[in-house]
């Protein structure tokens, strides 16, 4: 979705209506990006609030560099890497639990569920990175500073990560999805 | 049965998770609807804060200084006084010999020169009160002579220059003290020296324990020399170069050996809301309380804790405007401007039982901009020189850490120093 410059000006000048919109057209994509990261539903609900409320008070650093959806997106997932760093040992518990809490999720895709489930079942670092190359498109070396690893530790917990969800989905090829979410 | 993994499956799978939309949980934008609000009001709060607290300083620094100038007229109490006012006015009184008090009516006085010393009487222009004018027949001259000649000097040269005393309830010592500061006129230019505490923390987590229940403001010290125009009477512009030291101590953090190993610590050390935190020594790892508390499962349990100052040596370039008022007979100033301040110094000290080590803050910003605003109080010290006191709250107009955005850092100091005209 294409946002006009009136309608980034309206946010950058505080404009409630315009945030409200902002937020309907934008939310669902970004809830996605969030439970990709967290895992769970709860961490994700707070990866969003902060997420979104970042994104409204730094829209005015908002140069039109890029497409808008992009700066949020970006904002959403720097905002999901610092929880990440901030709650790890709370995210490690709760790790656990999100394979319960993922079926939970509404209006989603049955097969999205699954996939979405897989990958929130990888280990916190191969996970990161996976979400970060495979998914938003960061190169390794973006990825290696971000998370403060060298590059070629990004390419092995990449590597790892894909050989980790392969063996998961030949292993459950034997199972239905039905069963499997259940 | 067909291997439900392949190629086309990875490829589908991540294209789907792409495109990932999922309604969020209801009431989450009525939850980020109120933090917007929330943030609103924190900011207003920290700014009446800051304006309080250089409130407050500037109120203790002035009742001082009242408290001392009371107590050196005290032992002058028998003496009399004479305002601005009454100055003024015997620049219109051709009579040279003859003082006279337009407002309070206290004092007339008339110049008897064959005697050496003598009590004045009241001329019967109006009546006197309560005062009695006691005027030594050198001083009388003394008073007189430069202002028919001369305007009024700047300020006092010392305490004879005021030369008379009145003894009422009002202090006239500050009074005298403005029609003497009139020096400050357009056009002229002033140069000072100053020396500051400063107190500096940041924004983030000051009403919430958001990560930073760890996190204190840190005091240090700083100095700036600053070069002062007066545009006109009122108006003045400064700028200048100071220097300055920032930070925040932190508490709870952890050193432990390089053999550690585990997940949950591989991506990051110990980190503040300034950035992470990164040692020189590359035989330990610095962890904090949430490393520490999931390595129990992990190779290395032993490890010792620590706490650490962030400390940001800043060399700073400020532009500020200042409006001049007189109270009482001092001079304040009002100041407000931003400043441009670069980056000279990153240091993080450790220091915990038999181990001391040091390393930096990563993510931080080179360059950062600020906000100050000041009030100044110019006391005459000595011949052409004031003593400055100058309470000053600044705070930065971005995020000092390049990773984590809410971190805007703040300071307040009080520069004491000396101005001297060019």
């Amino acid at each position: 979705m294409k946002y006009s410059k009136d309608f980034i000006d309206r946010l950058k000048r505080g404009d409630r209506g315009a945030q409200h919109i902002l937020y309907d057209s934008i939310s669902a994509k970004m809830y996605g990006v969030c439970m990709r990261y967290s895992g769970n539903s709860d961490l994700a609900k707070d990866i969003l609030h902060d997420g979104f409320v970042k994104v409204f008070t730094s829209v005015k650093a908002y140069r039109g560099e890029g497409s808008f959806e992009g700066w949020v997106r970006k904002i959403i997932v720097n905002t999901a890497l610092e929880f990440l760093r901030q709650r790890r040992n709370i995210e490690e518990v709760e790790l656990n639990q999100a394979s319960f809490k993922v079926v939970e999720i509404a209006n989603v895709e049955y097969d999205i569920k699954f996939f979405l489930k897989i990958v929130s079942e990888l280990p916190l670092q191969y996970r990161t990175v996976f979400n970060l190359y495979a998914i938003d498109e960061y190169s390794h070396s973006e990825i290696a500073e971000m998370l403060n690893i060298t590059e070629s530790t990004s390419k092995s917990n990449y590597s790892r990560a894909k050989a980790i969800l392969r063996d998961k989905l030949e292993k459950l090829v034997d199972f239905k999805y039905e069963e499997f979410i259940r | 049965m067909k291997s439900l993994y392949d190629n086309q499956h990875e490829a589908e799978m991540i294209e789907r998770l792409k495109s990932l939309e999922i309604t969020p949980p209801q009431g989450s934008w009525d939850d980020i609807q109120n933090t917007l609000k929330l943030k609103r009001k924190r900011s207003i709060v920290i700014l009446s804060s800051l304006a309080t607290a250089a409130t407050v300083a500037l109120f203790f620094t002035i009742s001082g200084i009242n408290l001392l100038t009371n107590n050196n007229n005290s032992t002058n109490q028998d003496l009399v006084a004479i305002s601005k006012s009454k100055i003024e006015r015997i620049e219109s009184v051709k009579n040279p010999n003859r003082i006279i008090d337009n407002q309070n009516m206290v004092i007339t006085s008339e110049r008897e020169s064959k005697s050496n010393s003598f009590a004045v009487e009241s001329e019967k222009i109006q009546p006197v009160e309560e005062s009695k004018v006691i005027i030594s027949q050198e001083e009388v001259p003394e008073l007189i002579q430069p202002i028919q000649n001369k305007p009024l000097k700047s300020y006092p040269q010392s305490k004879d220059d005021i030369s008379c005393i009145t003894k009422t309830k009002q202090n006239y010592a500050s009074l005298a003290l403005v029609s003497k500061n009139e020096s400050k006129r357009k056009g002229e230019w002033f140069i000072s020296a100053s020396g500051f505490p400063v107190y500096s923390f940041h924004t983030a987590g000051i009403f919430k324990k958001d990560g930073t229940q760890n996190e204190r403001g840190m005091m240090s010290w700083g100095g700036s020399v600053s070069v002062l125009y007066n545009l006109s009477k009122s108006f003045s512009i400064e700028g200048g170069i100071s220097y300055s030291k920032v930070g925040e101590l932190e508490k709870n953090l952890y050193i432990a050996g390089t053999n550690l190993r585990g997940p949950a610590i591989v991506t990051n050390g110990a980190s503040s809301t300034y950035g992470n935190l990164t040692l020189s020594d590359d035989n330990y790892r610095l962890l904090d309380a949430e490393d520490v508390s999931s390595v129990q499962s992990l190779v290395a349990t032993n490890y010792t804790k620590v706490s650490g100052s962030q400390q940001f040596k800043y060399i700073e370039i400020p532009i500020l405007f200042a409006k001049r008022f007189y109270y009482r007979g001092y001079k304040f100033s009002l100041k407000g401007g931003f400043s441009e301040s670069i980056l000279i110094g990153n240091k993080l000290d450790l220091k915990g039982d038999k181990i001391s080590l040091s390393g930096k803050t990563a993510g931080m910003d080179k360059y950062s901009s600020s906000a100050i605003a000041a009030i100044s109080l110019s006391i005459p010290l000595l011949n052409k020189v004031n003593l400055l006191i100058e309470p000053n709250a600044r705070i930065g107009l971005k995020s000092l850490s390049t990773s984590y955005g809410k971190s805007y850092p703040f300071a307040s100091y009080i520069k004491f120093g000396v101005e001297v005209p060019l």
